[in-house]
């Protein structure tokens, strides 16, 4: 690591210490800005240092959520063991799709996993056992450290996410990756095996995208197809990193706090047109980044 | 069997419709190269000013349609001009963005204004049906279908016969090409644009008279004409026919066999498996991906 | 035993979209030597690259490399066995920088990151004082040269160079001749050159094959080709022709 990774790691340690100083309000803006952090540090190692917009990750984060929440709930399994088998579901079908889906490139790319991820929550809102469109409940935690618990896993899992992003940069996987999406024909003629490590790159998004659906499901104990497949929290991931600097370590985590924040007051200010000033907020940040800025 | 006639007929007319909503999209596609996210939501912004002519003015949505399609036309060019011009120099995937904003910005616009409860235009005609031999077909369907059928026969003619028809065709075909012979793509561009905003406008007042809307449903229908674009191929009037025919066939049969609740679904999984297989789409044509 | 080709393509044909591309080609190149291969535009050059090196995959006909079948290969895997190539537009990766855009090829496709062998070829090819700076920066003779270093840093057994002297003035087309000649004496690679400028071609190769329209016309030595009558018919008809785009 470097030393200003290093100042950044340390920096997401000491937000462990924060929690007797906040109130509920701000315990929950800090739990969903790493919740939005550790989703665009993970789409930071596809987009970012891969070159491929995943625009409907959150696909996986539907499945990640789904799984967790329907092991607990239809086989009785506790979180602790549901939420690893959610997050390895995820990646595990990710690794599967890859291959014919990474043939695709840029806006098709985008696109098709955009449908992907609208086809799995009309799925899920037709069958049965996934609750339809109903969805399902879970039970509230009840457990060492109370709601607590939520921030600190969204926190380690931002860590996870972010040390993830730190080898990538750093090591010869991420030369393979960044040679990917500098020139995918020259990498492959230099002998990077590109359908491989596109597909890792693609699974190891899906991971942390899945682990972090499966907190989300846990945290807020009710989960539908159209809270765990929304497209608006795609978005968000994208704008994210547009506004924090994508393919860099710090980009995702500045990115997804400064927006966190910024929707939160928006809210708080003007409840009535929150959508419309988010709406607005999309198309101002693509129209004010200038045109490097996505890489780099 | 003795259903078989009506869900033809019922495929026929509604994939008609939609041939005819998804031009613009595969137009502004084809040309533009940009997957336009909102497109859907302009087809809502056509149904609301029927609409409001229809109950402030008392003026038939069908009659509207000219006024719909230039409110259109001048919003595309000025979207064009101001906004996507500057973003299509980018990444093509950062129009994705631009204009997924500008739908949450659009529909919660009109959610602001009309608030989120459905919205339908009931024409005096609206209850009226013909039955022919073992078919019933509503009116209104039918009238549509006409509609659609003379409007796409009319961008046909625009695209085949015109000076700036050709322009348009050039610039999808082999953008540098038609800058050699002195086509301003920037012009173009603006064209396109204007014209698919248009279409999908006057598409919303037809929409409006099929069926209720609210703010929301943009997203649907951009799928919808995502699909048929994809299906056809893109930028081509005989290619959106085959994608809408073939997504009417497929709802309507979908929702009789399977269910209503399936419809959608399944049109995300053709979607997603044709952009997986075959995303030059069946009659062929132009991929971008590749460059 | 039969002493066996380094390189041996038999009878490779492509289409792209009902368009032949190669009609047929067969040849064979032994190691160590140098072979051109020429050709109008359009006539397939790069096409037979791309199929070397995998990129392409052929309709017909076969490929061996040291004496096997290599058709069903990926490029990474091509590579690992041994063949580094060039591009006639050349494809560094831009956004790393000159030293990480030799280590990379040398970790995924040759023995394994080395940074002070990295730094030996840029020496040998010139760019070491560049080594840190972006390739996305360089120019167009630097591009080639690190392009160069990029293929011989995979230790290959045969180098596929497409038009390296495309595009360059007299000096630099020297230069990188010099290059060549060196690279080739100090490890005795083969050398497969896609050329235009043949002039400079001529210097370097005893063996050229002359492509038309996806066939081959012509295979000998430099001073025959100019004799060759197709040859003369080829390159005549396609100075009374429109020109046009090629395949790359």
């Amino acid at each position: 690591m470097g030393k200003y990774e290093r100042l950044i790691f340390f920096l997401l340690l000491a937000m462990g210490l924060l929690p007797p100083l906040l109130t509920d309000y701000w315990e929950r803006v800090l739990t969903l800005s790493l919740m939005l952090s550790s989703l665009s540090l993970a789409q930071n190692i596809l987009l970012g240092y891969t070159g491929y917009p995943a625009f409907g990750c959150v696909a996986f984060f539907g499945i990640g959520g789904y799984t967790t929440a329907l092991l607990m709930k239809d086989l009785g399994l506790p979180f602790w063991v549901s939420l690893p088998i959610g997050g390895v579901v995820s990646a595990l079908f990710a690794l599967l799709i890859a291959p014919p889906l990474m043939r695709l490139k840029s806006h098709y790319f985008a696109i098709t996993t955009l449908a992907l991820q609208l086809a799995l929550g009309e799925l899920v809102a037709n069958l049965e056992f996934t609750g339809g469109a109903q969805g399902i409940n879970l039970p509230i935690y009840v457990g060492p450290g109370g709601y607590l618990i939520f921030f600190y896993l969204f926190l380690l899992l931002t860590i996870f996410a972010f040390l993830l992003n730190v080898y990538v940069e750093r090591s010869t996987f991420g030369y393979a990756l960044k040679a990917i999406r500098e020139d995918e024909t020259a990498a492959e003629t230099m002998g990077v095996n590109t359908v491989l490590f596109k597909s890792v790159s693609f699974s190891m998004m899906a991971l942390i995208t899945g682990l972090s659906g499966g907190v989300y499901a846990y945290w807020i104990t009710y989960i539908d197809p159209t809270s765990m497949f929304d497209p608006l929290l795609s978005v968000k991931i994208f704008v994210a990193l547009l506004l924090g600097g994508v393919g860099t370590v710090a980009g995702p985590l500045l990115g997804a706090f400064t927006l966190e924040f910024l929707s939160e007051v928006l809210w708080g200010r003007f409840p009535k047109v929150h959508g419309v000033v988010l709406g607005l907020l999309i198309v101002l940040i693509v129209l004010i980044i200038p045109r490097g800025i996505w890489r780099r | 069997m003795g259903i078989l006639p009506q869900l033809i007929l019922e495929s026929l007319l509604l994939g008609t419709f939609y041939a005819f909503m998804s031009l613009g999209f595969s137009l502004m596609w084809g040309v533009l190269n940009i997957i336009n996210l909102a497109y859907g939501t302009y087809i809502i912004l056509g149904a609301y000013t029927a609409y409001t002519l229809y109950t402030g003015l008392g003026v038939d949505p069908l009659l509207s349609i000219p006024f719909s399609f230039l409110l259109g036309l001048s919003f595309g060019v000025l979207l064009q001009r101001v906004l996507i011009d500057r973003v299509m120099r980018l990444e093509p995937f950062m129009v994705l963005i631009l204009t997924f904003g500008l739908d949450v910005f659009l529909s919660n616009l009109l959610n602001l204004i009309f608030r989120a409860d459905i919205r339908s235009i009931d024409v005096p005609y609206a209850e009226r049906s013909f039955v022919i031999g073992p078919v019933i077909v509503t009116e209104v369907k039918v009238l549509v279908f006409f509609l659609s059928l003379l409007l796409t026969g009319a961008v046909y003619v625009l695209l085949q016969k015109t000076w700036t028809g050709r322009s348009i065709r050039a610039v999808a075909l082999d953008r540098e090409g038609a800058q050699i012979v002195g086509i301003s793509p920037g012009k173009v561009f603006a064209v396109t644009s204007g014209l698919g905003t248009g279409i999908a406008f006057s598409s919303g007042n037809l929409y409006g008279v099929l069926q209720g809307f609210t703010p929301f449903d943009g997203g649907m229908l951009t799928v919808k004409a995502f699909l048929v674009s994809i299906v056809g191929g893109l930028g081509r009037v005989e290619s959106a026919l085959a994608g809408g025919l073939f997504l009417g066939f497929l709802e309507v049969f979908t929702a009789f066999y399977l269910g209503e609740g399936w419809k959608f679904f399944a049109s995300l999984l053709v979607m997603f498996l044709f952009l997986l297989i075959r995303p030059r789409g069946l009659l062929g044509g132009k991929y971008y991906g590749e460059v | 035993m039969e002493e066996m080709s380094l390189l041996k393509v038999e009878r490779v044909s492509k289409s792209f979209g009902g368009n032949r591309v190669l009609k047929e080609v067969s040849f064979t190149l032994e190691k160590g030597e140098i072979l051109g291969i020429v050709g109008p535009n359009g006539s397939g050059k790069t096409t037979l690259l791309n199929v070397l090196t995998g990129i392409v995959r052929q309709d017909s006909g076969s490929v061996l490399f040291m004496g096997r079948r290599i058709d069903r290969l990926k490029p990474h895997q091509r590579a690992r066995m041994g063949m580094g190539r060039t591009f006639q537009i050349t494809r560094l990766f831009s956004n790393l920088t000159v030293l990480e855009n030799v280590i990379i090829p040398m970790h995924y496709g040759g023995g394994g990151a080395d940074e002070r062998k990295a730094e030996e070829i840029l020496k040998m090819v010139g760019l070491f004082e560049l080594k840190d700076r972006k390739a996305g920066n360089l120019s167009l003779a630097q591009r080639k040269r690190l392009e160069l270093a990029r293929a011989i840093s995979v230790e290959p057994k045969v180098l596929l160079l497409d038009e390296v002297f495309a595009g360059l003035n007299p000096v630099s087309v020297r230069e990188i001749l010099e290059l060549l000649k060196k690279i080739h004496s100090e490890t005795g690679v083969a050398m497969v050159l896609v050329e235009h400028v043949l002039k400079a071609l001529f210097q370097i190769t005893k063996r050229v094959i002359v492509l038309s329209e996806g066939r081959i016309i012509y295979e000998g030595d430099p001073e025959g080709m100019a004799k060759s009558e197709e040859v003369v018919k080829a390159y005549l008809g396609e100075r009374y022709e429109a020109p046009r785009g090629q395949r790359s």
